[in-house]
């Protein structure tokens, strides 16, 4: 088994980390826990040079950082946390273009099996579009051109949709994306073996279309940060080399072991409603009332979970049998600070983030795996947040309307009430 | 479906007629009509009919719609490729047809070291020479000379430049009488479209052509007329009843095409130029749209102006946090790339709005890309430029433009290049001078880049782009919306312009072509200071009347983060 984040972006794109170099990506997919990660961004030409030079093949199609390049960043370096990390070439494309009378925004993430294969990618979208201005290309190109392009260049080329649900970006998004892949990619959509679920979405909410079961979904996490690697994740029970997944990916979905995944109701964007009123609805509730505020009459901003029930034939909560096994988890230092009851970028929480690390592993082991009585000898508060997190005891009050969701592991006032506890 | 007027243009059919045809009134369309019209119920054989256009894209253009509408086998070409193609049958086959790149070749034979530097000058001179004055610096006696030897160089390699291929033709017709007639008897009806860009061995052909049947049907607009500089003569059309003193005349002015309140602006600019037809358009489109005017204190501050009016029309296409601002609460719909253009006079303008947009992650299209790009030898350094980029370290304290230049040496001695070639190659040294304040590797990039984008003209796999345009490569062109920057005097009209009328009357009708591309929306553009220098509104705003306008003002916070980002511009360069 490993974990794998198949979907990140370099110093190169838009709004990116500038620690987003080679170096620092394998420091922190140690200190995340992340055995296999993407390169991201491979049409950048900087990046591919980059990549040229620091990585060498070890297994078919993943790379390992050449020595000389190792702890070259200001990332600690742990023994508990040590593990070899490998690198699989991947990038995101943006497609803006009409189809049917309607401007689509489409993001798609591309695999490729080998470099060589990459620069053929690159000196194609290169006549087509600029790819020389950011790490993530936008292109006028029609999604389905585009998976004609790839697949004429290399049958082992990958494309899978990147997070379906986003409401502008998305190949299902409700501002701009379709109703269904074959729409998408006409006669090109058995080509498409896997999707993105994204943070907006997990697999229970695609589960409730059955137009999805024959896809196999993966996470990732879309990081423009070091910090944010493996958000979300994919666990592959196979061979760590490029062959391996893509056999997982195409024809055998059970070597996909499961996802690691957001609660999705922490999104801006999951629930209906009108932020000015703070009004929350759910899609029924929306529809009851004609799309319309009952106080007001304003427009209602429809949410994610709105879109998925537009299109979804099945009811809430159906599993079906080829479901793969799902990981709900809370960013380690978001759970250390409503335990310290600090902001999640304080002082404090970095200093018992890293104490945690150091300690007992990497963060997916002290959230996924590790005994919580070991997590409970360097801070027992913080263990019982991971031991309900686990067992899905968690508070979700889902955003709307541009309002972020609140996902929180204690009552309000039970941390207070514990401390006053301790004090008696 | 056709108009009154138009219907009246497709059903005269004998005799000649003349066709003024405003922007946007369905000339294509009536065109075609008139085309099937003669073959479906006049029983014309389509071999017997010769549309004549004046570039070889309109030919294309012109065939591909009476293909889509099963008329295959009417005659739709070029003066050119008509002239080649009677001379090839009639005089003789093996002549050869110089294109620009080998009549560059053939001139730089002829001139002295110190003429080439003027090379294209020259050659344009001498392809107008009986059009205009000629606008190098040679001494009238030393270009009748290199006209002579032009002339037997190419006599010797027994060729004919586009220049020549007309005028031979009207030689030999004048030789010998049997020819003309057995070319006469080719066709019994001509069409002519663009009439208005025609020179004046263009309008011998066509007039020596038809003589006999006299089912002469010229088509065009005078106030499209924009390429007299070119030879066209802007009274082509104004002429044409001296010519033929029993034409029908018709006019099409039902413009379908734009907005009532653009188009009124347009025609009020129009009504500025002297000696014109009448030829009032009326606006049938029943669309909202107006003519927005965008003041801004410089250059940057009308880039920003826009990008802030694209990211309105395309919506978000970067980053997710900006498409939750621009994108969630929307009804209207999304534009794609394609639907808009950015027109400008001079390409030094579009090459600066290129760099804006692409720093923005926006896919665009620079219109115009000169040949020279395509020159083998500019290829082959071009190509050897772009793989040193991953292999070489780059020097540092040294420009970008004399880097590059060592370079070109360098490889110039590792082969074998004409004298011509090398010239060719060190021509690419200026345009690196635009990247000198860049550290070499990103100029190199940029550079590439640019490069690469004036090559590309033929995709194999088309993609949507914004359109960056000359208003000249506008013509003929529509787009839902159009922005035309620049319209400050010096600019539009430019400087010479402004002091003669002719040339005068000609900008004013190239802005006359850019305002009309417009279907949706037109945005112009003034800065009232560029590089530093004050500059002035161009006349022709107040000439389309302010008050056919509304002034573009972009929000509050928009402007306050432009003006933050240029104070912070400047301060850097106080350091």
């Amino acid at each position: 088994m490993f974990i794998a984040d198949l979907h990140i972006h370099s110093k190169y794109s838009r709004a990116c980390s500038r620690d987003l170099d080679l170096p620092h990506l394998e420091a922190w997919a140690k200190l995340k826990g992340i055995d296999l990660i993407s390169t991201g961004d491979f049409t950048y030409p900087a990046w591919f040079k980059d990549l040229h030079e620091q990585l060498e093949e070890r297994d078919p199609g993943v790379f390992a950082l050449r020595s000389e390049f190792k702890n070259k960043g200001d990332a600690p370096v742990f023994p508990s946390c040590d593990r070899d990390i490998r690198f699989i070439l991947s990038t995101e494309v943006s497609l803006i273009y009409k189809k049917n009378d309607r401007v689509r925004k489409v993001h798609l993430v591309i695999l490729a099996p080998n470099l060589a294969t990459v620069a053929k990618i690159n000196l194609a979208l290169d006549k087509i579009g600029n790819i020389k201005s950011d790490g993530r290309p936008i292109l006028g190109l029609d999604s389905k051109i585009l998976l004609k392009l790839l697949l004429d260049i290399s049958p082992d080329i990958q494309l899978i949709p990147a997070h379906i649900w986003t409401p502008h970006f998305s190949v299902f998004g409700a501002n701009s994306g379709f109703d269904s892949i074959e729409e998408c990619f006409e006669e090109l959509s058995p080509h498409i073996c896997a999707l993105e679920t994204g943070l907006s979405s997990d697999p229970a909410m695609n589960w409730r279309l059955s137009q999805l079961d024959k896809y196999v979904l993966v996470s990732n996490s879309d990081a423009h940060s070091p910090r944010k690697l493996g958000r979300e994740a994919t666990v592959f029970d196979c061979a760590r080399d490029y062959p391996s997944i893509l056999n997982a990916l195409r024809h055998n979905h059970s070597k996909v072991a499961g996802t690691i995944e957001f609660f999705p109701e922490e999104g801006k964007y999951h629930a209906d409603g009108l932020r000015d009123e703070q009004l929350r609805l759910t899609p029924e509730e929306t529809r009851k009332n004609n799309y319309k505020s009952p106080k007001t009459g304003k427009k209602i901003t429809v949410g994610v979970d709105h879109r998925v029930s537009l299109l979804a034939d099945r009811p809430m909560g159906f599993k079906p049998a080829t479901a793969r096994a799902v990981w709900y988890i809370i960013p380690l230092t978001e759970i250390i600070g409503e335990v310290l009851d600090v902001g999640g970028a304080s002082k404090r929480v970095g200093e018992l983030y890293f104490k945690l690390l150091e300690r007992i592993g990497p963060e997916f082991f002290i959230l996924k795996d590790a005994p919580i009585a070991q997590i409970a000898k360097v801070h027992p508060m913080v263990a019982e947040a991971i031991d309900r997190m686990r067992k899905g005891n968690v508070i979700k009050e889902a955003g709307y309307d541009g309002e972020f969701g609140i996902i929180k592991l204690f009552r309000p006032n039970e941390l207070v009430e514990k401390k006053q506890m301790k004090l008696l | 479906m056709l108009n009154l007027s138009q219907r009246k243009a497709v059903e005269t059919t004998e005799g000649p007629l003349r066709i003024l045809a405003g922007a946007g009134t369905g000339k294509t369309h009536t065109l075609v009509s008139r085309i099937g019209y003669l073959i479906e119920m006049l029983k014309v054989e389509p071999h017997k009919i010769l549309a004549l256009t004046f570039t070889n894209k309109a030919a294309r253009e012109l065939n591909h719609r009476l293909t889509e509408l099963k008329f295959p086998g009417v005659e739709a070409c070029t003066f050119h490729a008509l002239a080649a193609r009677i001379l090839r049958h009639y005089w003789k086959t093996d002549f050869a047809i110089l294109g620009k790149k080998e009549q560059e070749e053939v001139l730089f034979g002829i001139l002295y070291p110190n003429e080439k530097k003027e090379l294209r000058i020259i050659l344009s001179d001498l392809e107008l020479i009986d059009f205009r004055k000629p606008k190098s610096s040679l001494a009238p006696e030393r270009m009748e000379i290199i006209l002579r030897d032009y002339r037997a160089a190419l006599k010797k390699l027994n060729a004919l430049d586009f220049t020549g291929l007309l005028t031979k033709l009207l030689d030999l017709w004048e030789e010998d009488e049997g020819i003309l007639e057995k070319c006469q008897a080719l066709f019994s009806y001509i069409l002519v479209d663009e009439y208005q860009d025609v020179n004046g061995p263009q309008i011998q052909i066509v007039q020596k052509l038809a003589d006999k049947h006299r089912n002469l049907c010229v088509v065009g607009d005078p106030d499209q007329t924009i390429y007299s500089w070119r030879g066209s003569d802007p009274k082509s059309l104004a002429d044409f009843p001296l010519n033929y003193p029993d034409c029908a005349l018709v006019s099409l002015t039902e413009n379908y095409r734009n907005p009532p309140r653009i188009l009124k602006g347009a025609e009020e600019l129009i009504g500025h130029n002297p000696e014109r037809l009448p030829k009032p358009l009326q606006a049938l489109a029943l669309k909202q749209g107006d003519i927005s005017l965008w003041k801004s204190v410089s250059e940057s501050e009308q880039n920003e102006t826009i990008l802030h009016l694209l990211q309105n029309y395309l919506g978000s296409h970067d980053a997710m946090h900006t498409a939750d601002i621009l994108d969630v609460k929307r009804d209207e719909e999304f534009l794609k790339f394609g639907d808009i253009a950015i027109l400008y006079r001079t390409q030094a303008e579009g090459k600066r709005i290129a760099a804006e947009l692409a720093k923005r992650g926006y896919p665009y299209q620079l219109s115009a890309p000169e040949v020279f790009w395509e020159r083998k030898e500019v290829m082959e350094i071009l190509m050897h430029l772009d793989q040193l980029r991953f292999l070489e370290s780059f020097p540092e304290g040294i420009k970008f433009s004399d880097w590059m230049r060592e370079r070109i040496d360098h490889y110039v001695s590792l082969g074998k290049f004409t004298d011509s070639q090398v010239t060719h190659m060190h021509m690419l040294v200026p345009h690196a001078m635009a990247y000198d304040a860049q550290p070499i590797q990103d100029a190199l990039f940029d550079f590439l880049d640019e490069a690469r984008t004036e090559q590309d003209i033929d995709n194999l796999v088309e993609s949507d782009k914004i359109n960056l345009l000359t208003l000249h490569s506008a013509k003929g062109l529509e787009f839902p919306v159009t922005m035309i920057v620049g319209l400050e005097e010096g600019n539009l009209p430019g400087k010479k312009m402004g002091e003669d009328a002719e040339l005068l009357a000609e900008e004013r009708r190239l802005l006359y072509v850019g305002m009309t591309r417009a279907t949706r929306d037109l945005h112009l553009f003034f800065c009232t200071q560029k590089f530093a220098e004050p500059t002035f509104p161009s006349r022709f705003l107040e000439e389309i009347g302010y008050s056919n306008m509304i002034f573009g003002k972009l929000p509050e916070t928009t402007v306050r983060s432009i003006h933050r980002k240029e104070i912070r511009k400047a301060q850097m360069k106080l350091f």
